[in-house]
């Protein structure tokens, strides 16, 4: 299952590289980090992403934020699932990312176990 | 309002004969007919033939001294009154005349005229003359004066021309006295023109000239006295004529030359009464008019008294409703401010909590995962052990306990930040709530139990009797129902936590109570929150609603609660927020929204 994770925080990628050792190793997951909308949308474009399942992006990021990635996602690749993690957890952004089609709001600090879990619900799912 | 109206009053003396204008004419058309029937007169009784006696002579003078005095003491009388000098010289004048008068009839008188020298004519024509002339000269002076009036007073005082006529009047009246007395006069009849008697003509020629002045000066025009003066000129001038033209004493034209002089006193006479009696009647009107005026004077004053305390109070109202206004616009300004810094504060609070769970989301996930790998590799490190000297193993195992308890310190200490974030989230208020009529009672009840049960869930064994006293006449206030809970929530979990506190410190034999009562005044609603726990310090009272003051251990409180709750209910909501406690026996929160 490839996920693509859009974030400006590059400590990401240590993050979920090490949580989700195991998985990586096992090749149960596979990650691959974009560190801005914009970047998260010319990877899109390539080949290379033709597998891309889920995707869990950010929304306060220089230049595009996560909302409008996230608007312009499910408009083009309306198949793939998107995820929004958002240190700003108010309820006016919840709104808007359901009003968009989120399938999913985590606050930051992530609590990685529970995220884990959805993400291999998901995998379950789609497997 | 009452307006004045001083026409009402009577009516000046100048409208008493007509228009001045009428009063003239009249006046003009007098003098004309008295001169033709002067003149008319003189035409047809001169000719007439009655030859009287020194007897007869001495009856008409006498009653022309009299007259003669009279007019001149009322005309001295006048004169201080006035100070004028027209009065002066007309006083002098008649009086003067008079006392010549006194001694022409003296000297005339038949039984005394022979103890003069000169003969008898000479004696009653000079003595006659004296009078004559100096009566013309005065009044003709007294025009003069008036007349000359600003030359004379630049150079001459009053008082100076009144010591000089004063002096000049005596000496010429002597000389008078001394001539008759002691020289031999000339006879007095010389022909001149077909003038029996030039002296008299000159003395006539003063009058002439009197008169004209006096017309010229046209004060008769209103002027009682001078009007009457014209006439008496108009005899005198009559009388200079007769004399003038007399042949010898006694004849026709000396008795109506005699005639016309005490008509000429008369005419004086009843000019200055009739001055006199106008002055009087005036002097009444005047009394009746300044009666009346000061009557409406002071119901003027009255009224104003009236207006002044009407618009007085009107401003005073003014004044209050400004005073209201300006009060009103500093508390909406108050409240704007207030609203803004809340805002603000609120926007800040949440742009720094917000953005701190970024590095917390870091800090806290890379901890365990830390925590994780130390984890692991004490496991590895437990596969050598063996190998290892008993130290190093020793000194391994300290190291990872340490290792061990460090990580999750900062695991703990991450959550207690989130838990504060968290919290400081809780304080940001929603920016565009708006007040709408809220059943009070029923929030509050509602967060009484919300409050409650959040304790109840951090703490099962948590009780507490709650008493409520709700005033069901409170009925729907019109409130920010979002800020309020948000204060009703923030006291009650101060209470709850109070009372907490005192269970930890004296334990089962403590019964907290919790108590709210809600009561209207008429003015505001009163919400009484009162707790029987730990109660607030003396120390700690004065500060309770500044922001970022706490007295919970540190991370138990952001120090943000109560300093909202204070500007919820006193700048936003125009209430009252006080507290009152006792140390570890009660701590009561009013809360003071008012009804309208």
């Amino acid at each position: 299952m490839k996920i693509l994770v859009v974030d400006d925080e590059r400590a990401v990628k240590p993050l979920f590289s090490q949580w989700f050792e195991d998985e990586i190793d096992s090749g149960t997951f596979d990650f691959h980090f974009s560190y801005s909308a914009e970047e998260a949308i010319e990877y899109l474009k390539n080949a290379d992403s033709a597998d891309i399942i889920l995707i869990l992006s950010d929304i306060n990021m220089p230049g595009m934020n996560g909302i409008e990635l996230l608007k312009l996602i499910k408009k083009t690749y309306p198949q793939l699932i998107v995820m929004i993690v958002t240190a700003y957890g108010n309820e006016y952004n919840y709104n808007l990312a359901m009003k968009y089609g989120a399938d999913g709001f985590i606050e930051k600090p992530i609590d990685l176990p529970t995220l884990k879990e959805k993400i291999l619900q998901f995998h379950k799912n789609n497997t | 309002m009452q307006s004045t109206h001083l026409s009402s009053l009577p009516k000046s003396e100048d409208s008493r004969l007509g228009s001045p204008d009428k009063v003239a004419s009249k006046r003009v058309r007098f003098y004309i007919f008295l001169s033709i029937f002067l003149a008319i007169s003189y035409y047809f009784l001169s000719g007439i033939t009655w030859e009287t006696s020194s007897f007869f002579h001495s009856i008409i003078e006498t009653t022309a001294c009299m007259l003669a005095i009279i007019v001149g003491l009322l005309a001295l009388v006048r004169y201080y009154a006035k100070k004028s000098f027209t009065y002066l010289f007309i006083a002098m004048g008649f009086l003067g005349a008079g006392l010549l008068d006194i001694y022409h009839t003296v000297v005339t008188t038949a039984s005394i005229a022979p103890l003069f020298p000169s003969g008898i004519q000479p004696l009653f024509i000079w003595s006659w003359t004296a009078s004559r002339s100096f009566l013309a000269s005065f009044l003709f002076f007294s025009w003069l004066f008036w007349w000359g009036e600003s030359w004379f007073v630049k150079r001459w005082k009053l008082e100076t021309v009144e010591k000089f006529v004063y002096i000049i009047s005596p000496i010429f009246m002597a000389a008078v006295f001394i001539i008759v007395l002691e020289i031999f006069l000339p006879s007095p009849y010389f022909s001149v023109l077909g003038i029996t008697r030039p002296a008299d003509a000159v003395a006539g020629i003063f009058f002439l000239l009197a008169l004209f002045g006096y017309l010229y000066k046209g004060n008769w025009k209103k002027d009682e006295v001078e009007h009457w003066l014209i006439i008496s000129i108009l005899f005198f001038i009559a009388t200079q004529v007769c004399m003038a033209f007399s042949p010898h004493i006694h004849d026709m034209k000396f008795n109506l030359a005699h005639f016309f002089k005490d008509a000429g006193y008369i005419a004086m006479l009843t000019g200055l009464l009739l001055s006199m009696f106008y002055l009087f009647k005036d002097s009444q009107r005047l009394n009746i008019n300044l009666a009346a005026a000061q009557k409406e004077l002071k119901q003027y004053s009255t009224n104003l008294e009236e207006i002044v305390a009407e618009r007085t109070q009107d401003l005073a109202v003014k004044n209050q409703e400004l005073e209201s206004a300006v009060q009103k616009l500093l508390t909406t300004q108050n409240q704007l401010v207030t609203q803004e810094k809340l805002a603000s504060l609120g926007a800040l609070t949440a742009g720094i909590a917000h953005e701190l769970k970024n590095p917390l989301n870091f800090v806290n996930n890379f901890s365990v995962l830390a925590l994780r790998n130390q984890n692991a590799i004490e496991k590895i490190i437990d596969q050598y052990k063996t190998s290892l000297t008993e130290q190093d193993t020793a000194s391994i195992d300290k190291l990872t306990a340490k290792i061990k308890e460090n990580l999750t310190l900062v695991v703990d200490q991450g959550k207690r930040a989130d838990t504060i974030i968290k919290r400081m989230l809780e304080h940001s208020r929603s920016e565009d709530a708006k007040a709408e009529p809220t059943d009070v009672n029923a929030l509050l009840e509602e967060y009484i139990a919300l409050a409650y049960h959040g304790m109840r869930a951090q703490d099962t064994s948590f009780n507490v009797t709650i008493e409520k006293d709700l005033d069901k006449e409170v009925g729907k206030l019109n409130i920010i129902a979002s800020d309020i809970s948000r204060v009703f929530l923030n006291i009650l979990n101060n209470a709850f936590y109070a009372v907490i506190q005192k269970k930890k410190q004296l334990g089962e034999a403590y019964q907290p109570i919790l108590s709210v009562t809600s009561k209207t005044d008429g003015k505001y609603l009163n919400i009484y929150i009162r707790d029987n726990g730990v109660g607030i310090p003396d120390y700690v009272l004065p500060k309770i609603f500044l922001p970022f003051f706490t007295t919970r251990p540190v991370g138990q409180g952001t120090g943000l609660g109560l300093s909202i709750s204070h500007d919820i209910i006193v700048q936003e909501h125009k209430g009252q927020l006080s507290v009152s406690s006792k140390e570890g026996e009660f701590a009561e929160f009013l809360i003071q929204l008012p009804l309208k």
